[in-house]
């Protein structure tokens, strides 16, 4: 059998679900998913559902982005620390658009995971919890 | 300890940066002709025959979707008068002619070759004519090439099977990030992050307008005072609206057309091949990382691990260099990140020279002076090979009236190509 990741992920990110995989040996996750641990070197991975969790710690507002995304600009882009350890950049809400600048120095925040339709693609959009 | 020699340069070269459909010195030039321009001189300026003294070459190129050309390596092996010899394409990016010394020199350290000539090119701002779909009499017929197309080919080289269908862009991470968290961090306000990110630039038009090979040979404060603006810094703020916010359009790198090239030979031999003073290779670091580039915007993985490698190698620290350049791309605060990250500034303390003015090329800690790649202009492949044209040029005191006055005995060159190759190497006046 194929070892098909790529179609995983984005099949799951239709529905919805945000999946990863993890390394079973030292625990590492690695999302979006990559076929081999970056940590330890196993190349076997499990799939896991990632709980959606995290913290945005940094956002710019993208104005020019291109492509689809020109439609929803401008937007806020951050790096968001997974609950589970990776690092994602990815677009956030619920985030001070109007002065970012005051907006960052509060940061981290909290944060969760929606998988939202942007024209024809489904992105990982990351909620600022209140 | 500082290390011994791994590799020497002994020839440099690099066309006019502009468009080869106006800027003067490269009109009409085909891609072959931009390499062969670097290469001549580089061959000259080395006092080499090309047949007789080079045992093989190096080429590269990153992209094809505007050159219309694959394997440069055997189309233009006869124009280098270099038919025959060995030779590789290769490319990483926007660090590929950084990386062409660490190839050059495994090549002498091996043994395998005495003299190895590299060259990188591109052609950004136009396209041929002749397409699968229609057709021109000849390779001189091209047309300017849309931007937006251009950038969209150019990140190909970015994470094609998750950034590219998330709503990621290069533009928001790289540089507007470093911008935030240097004024978090080190209690800048906006508006001083604003001006060490206006100086930067007004630094690199200042650098460019002393360059003959340079795109752009206006200084900001002459743009500013053509429009009416008596303070440049007012210019940049009320004309100059935010591309990525906080980072201004103004902030961004401007592309163009040009080749760079350079000549690595033994470090035993190169005195006995030129009577001009040998620069040697100390030591190269690369490292090589995808999305996420890093967790902290001030620290970049790649660039930490490429420094250490390159500073290991060589024996020496960030803090001994006399001169740095660091990759100037879109990302005009990871200039802050990089020369910091590198040593060459205790970290918090790069903001505050810039705004001192210290960075400038008659400063003491001098940063950039091709003018970087948003005012020396960027032709991804060749861009490394340009900032060390001028390495080499400033080590050798031939850099004239744009001379730096720093005595420039050790140097870093950092690149970084898309998305993430970074390459540090480090050269040593003899």
């Amino acid at each position: 059998m194929a070892e098909l990741i790529v179609k995983t992920f984005y099949d799951n990110l239709k529905n919805g679900k945000l999946m990863g995989l993890k390394c079973p040996k030292c625990g590492t996750h690695s999302f979006p998913p990559k076929g081999t641990c970056n940590k330890c070197g196993n190349p076997d991975l499990t799939w896991v559902q990632m709980s959606g969790e995290g913290k945005i710690n940094i956002y710019s507002v993208l104005n020019y982005p291109g492509g689809e995304f020109q439609a929803v600009a401008p937007y806020a882009f951050g790096l968001v620390k997974m609950k589970e350890g990776p690092v994602y950049y990815t677009m956030v809400k619920g985030v001070d658009l109007d002065d970012p600048w005051k907006g960052n120095m509060k940061l981290p925040v909290d944060a969760t995971a929606k998988v939202e339709k942007i024209g024809t693609k489904n992105v990982v959009v990351f909620y600022a919890k209140k | 300890m500082v290390g011994k020699p791994v590799a020497s340069i002994i020839g440099v070269g690099c066309t006019t940066f502009g468009n080869v459909l106006s800027t003067p010195e490269i009109k009409g030039m085909t891609l072959q002709e931009l390499y062969m321009t670097a290469c001549k001189e580089a061959i000259k300026d080395a006092g080499l025959n090309a047949v007789k003294d080079i045992d093989a070459f190096y080429i590269g190129n990153y992209l094809p979707q505007s050159s219309h050309q694959l394997s440069e390596n055997s189309q233009t092996c006869d124009w280098l008068g270099l038919q025959g010899k060995p030779s590789m394409n290769f490319a990483t990016a926007c660090s590929t002619s950084n990386v062409g010394l660490g190839l050059a020199a495994m090549s002498v350290m091996s043994g395998k070759h005495d003299c190895v000539l590299v060259t990188a090119g591109e052609i950004l701002d136009s396209q041929p004519k002749e397409t699968a779909e229609t057709v021109a009499s000849t390779p001189l017929e091209r047309e300017p090439l849309d931007i937006g197309k251009m950038f969209y080919w150019t990140m190909y080289g970015a994470d094609t099977i998750y950034d590219n269908y998330g709503a990621a862009t290069g533009f928001a991470y790289y540089g507007p990030w470093q911008m935030i968290e240097y004024g978090r961090r080190y209690k800048y306000s906006l508006e001083e992050m604003d001006r060490i990110e206006y100086m930067i630039r007004r630094n690199d038009r200042l650098h460019a307008s002393l360059n003959p090979k340079s795109l752009m040979k206006e200084t900001y404060e002459e743009e500013a005072r053509k429009a009416g603006y008596k303070d440049p810094f007012e210019y940049w703020k009320k004309t100059n609206p935010f591309g990525a916010w906080p980072v201004r359009a103004k902030s961004f790198l401007n592309t163009c057309d040009g080749a760079s090239a350079y000549i690595v030979c033994n470090p035993k031999l190169a005195a006995k091949m030129t009577d001009k003073k040998p620069i040697d290779i100390l030591g190269w670091g690369w490292s090589t990382t995808n999305t996420p580039f890093f967790e902290d915007p001030l620290e970049y993985t790649s660039h930490k691990l490429a420094y250490a490698e390159a500073y290991k190698m060589a024996g020496v620290q960030g803090k001994d260099l006399d001169y740095l350049t660091t990759h100037s791309c879109s990302a005009t605060m990871a200039e802050l990140e990089s020369a910091e990250t590198g040593g060459y500034f205790k970290h918090g303390e790069a903001g505050k020279a810039i705004l001192e003015g210290r960075t400038l090329y008659t400063g003491d800690k001098p940063m950039n002076v091709t003018g970087g790649r948003h005012a020396f202009g960027h032709a991804w492949s060749a861009s490394a090979g340009a900032e060390l044209y001028e390495i080499v040029k400033q080590m050798r005191g031939e850099a004239g009236k744009r001379q730096m006055a720093n005595d420039v005995k050790l140097a870093g060159l950092q690149n970084e190509g898309a998305l993430f190759h970074a390459a540090v190497t480090i050269l040593k006046r003899r």
